[in-house]
């Protein structure tokens, strides 16, 4: 996971009440390195352990949690989204574990930033989906679930969360002049959408569609809150 | 969408199975009004089962539907109950399209074939679409508010031909092969504009993941390269062949 991806999360979580945490894929941990003494950080992970967490749990998130899982105020799902084959039950299984009120942060490569679209068109395959097929070894990045702020928001509606935003990263930028050219179209008419919107809730969801976070950052972390 | 060529492709693609497997035994997922098992049994003289959310749409009279919530249920069939599994059109409906490939080897006998259909987001309308706006054909944008998940406006799986394959090969199929319903004819006109830029900049890649990366083998080869292959480029509609090996 890039560093300012790690960045966005724990700037954005100063500010933020919470006090049970679960992080699931737990990776390095670099997360409950980052949280200490702040709450308790349990983690979910197929591969690694890692230190700082009360309990850790060896899972494949493609199945539903462990029986033994707590209930949670915050669930940080960073880097894992991508990699599952059932994104629908992980974020169902989130909001059944996430205490009322309870917040997820999601973040996943983002294919919607115009470099992405581009290779998409040339090539079909999205940057950082490489082509793998058969046994994967522990820790290659086994992409298999294209995300982009439609498609996420759309999933997380489906698994029953509210208040769905999109946290700008510092890489939410065109790299290249040509980027911000191809992303033009698209903010027109996700502009044109927001100007036609019936409710506030699609006007804010257009509105998030033109931003640069969600057009050109090559990350996407969106946060979500369980009603 | 018309889906006359589509299950015409689908009956093209079964007859050339039938050649090298016989089948009788046919399970319809999604079956719908009943008219893809209708044709098969015109054609093939096929005993059909039929699966669906809902038994409101079929139009066969004498026609069972076996109710099926495929998102969260399995196939209400035994181990090794069909020659013949097909579902048209359903995948892109379905959040977990991989545990459905994975029922669907679990209900076809050894030597079985599995064909399945669902919108090409590979060829160039659609390509071009995302590019621009960020949807791609058929995919959006979706209402905001919730959606009937069985309607059109209910696709909500986005799923490209290597991504399919990649699920009938982890589930256990062989011999997996796409076609395509029919050629989209705007789509020719920016194949040939396109086509150099395609040619290029796809061997480039696809020397630089065989080199460098190494991500390229002789088992995924053949599928990285359909991606960008003629069908794949002017299709409607992706359909996808894979046969359950015999013991």
């Amino acid at each position: 996971m890039q560093l300012s991806s790690k960045q966005t999360v724990l700037d954005f979580l100063k500010d933020q009440p919470f006090s049970a945490v679960l992080d699931a894929p737990s990776g390095a941990g670099w997360l409950a390195a980052g949280l200490t003494g702040c709450a308790t950080v349990d983690g979910i992970d197929l591969y690694a352990d890692a230190p700082g967490y009360r309990k850790i749990w060896r899972h494949d998130l493609d199945l539903p949690l462990p029986a033994d899982c707590g209930s949670y105020d915050l669930i940080c799902c960073c880097e894992g989204l991508e990699h599952v084959g059932n994104p629908l039950l992980l974020l169902r299984e989130f909001f059944q574990r996430l205490t009322a009120g309870g917040r997820v942060i999601v973040t996943t490569p983002n294919v919607w930033y115009p470099q992405a679209r581009l290779q998409y068109l040339l090539r079909g395959f999205f940057p950082s989906f490489p082509s793998l097929v058969g046994k994967i070894a522990p820790g290659t990045h086994m992409h298999i679930t294209p995300w982009s702020w439609p498609q996420l928001y759309l999933y997380l509606k489906l698994a029953g969360f509210t208040e769905i935003k999109l946290l700008p990263e510092p890489l939410s930028e065109a790299k290249h002049f040509h980027e911000k050219l191809l992303a033009i179209p698209a903010q027109i008419h996700s502009r044109k959408r927001e100007r036609r919107a019936k409710t506030a809730e699609e006007q804010e969801f257009w509105k998030t569609a033109s931003s640069s976070a969600a057009l050109l950052g090559r990350h996407l972390v969106v946060t979500a809150i369980k009603p | 969408m018309s889906t006359a060529p589509i299950y015409e492709a689908v009956l093209r693609e079964a007859g050339r199975q039938h050649q090298v497997r016989p089948f009788h035994d046919h399970l319809d997922i999604g079956a719908g009004n009943g008219e893809l098992i209708r044709l098969f049994q015109e054609r093939f003289g096929t005993k059909p089962s039929a699966c669906d959310y809902t038994h409101e749409l079929m139009k066969l009279p004498a026609q069972k539907v076996d109710i099926a919530d495929l998102n969260v249920q399995p196939l209400p069939y035994a181990d090794a109950s069909f020659d013949l599994v097909t579902a048209t059109e359903v995948i892109e409906h379905l959040a977990d399209f991989r545990r459905v490939v994975r029922e669907i080897h679990r209900v076809l006998r050894p030597g079985g074939v599995c064909i399945l259909s669902t919108p090409n987001i590979l060829n160039l309308n659609s390509r071009l679409r995302f590019l621009w706006f960020g949807f791609w054909n058929l995919f959006g944008p979706l209402p905001v508010k919730h959606s009937k998940l069985y309607s059109t406006g209910g696709h909500i799986n986005p799923c490209s031909w290597f991504y399919i394959a990649h699920a009938l090969l982890d589930a256990g199929f062989a011999e997996v092969a796409p076609s395509v319903d029919k050629y989209q004819r705007s789509a020719i006109p920016k194949l040939i504009l396109l086509w150099p830029f395609i040619k290029f900049f796809g061997a480039r890649a696809l020397q630089r993941e065989r080199d460098r990366y190494q991500t390229l083998d002789a088992a995924n080869e053949p599928l990285v390269r359909a991606m960008n292959s003629t069908p794949l480029l002017l299709g409607r509609t992706v359909i996808a062949s894979a046969a359950k090996p015999a013991r």
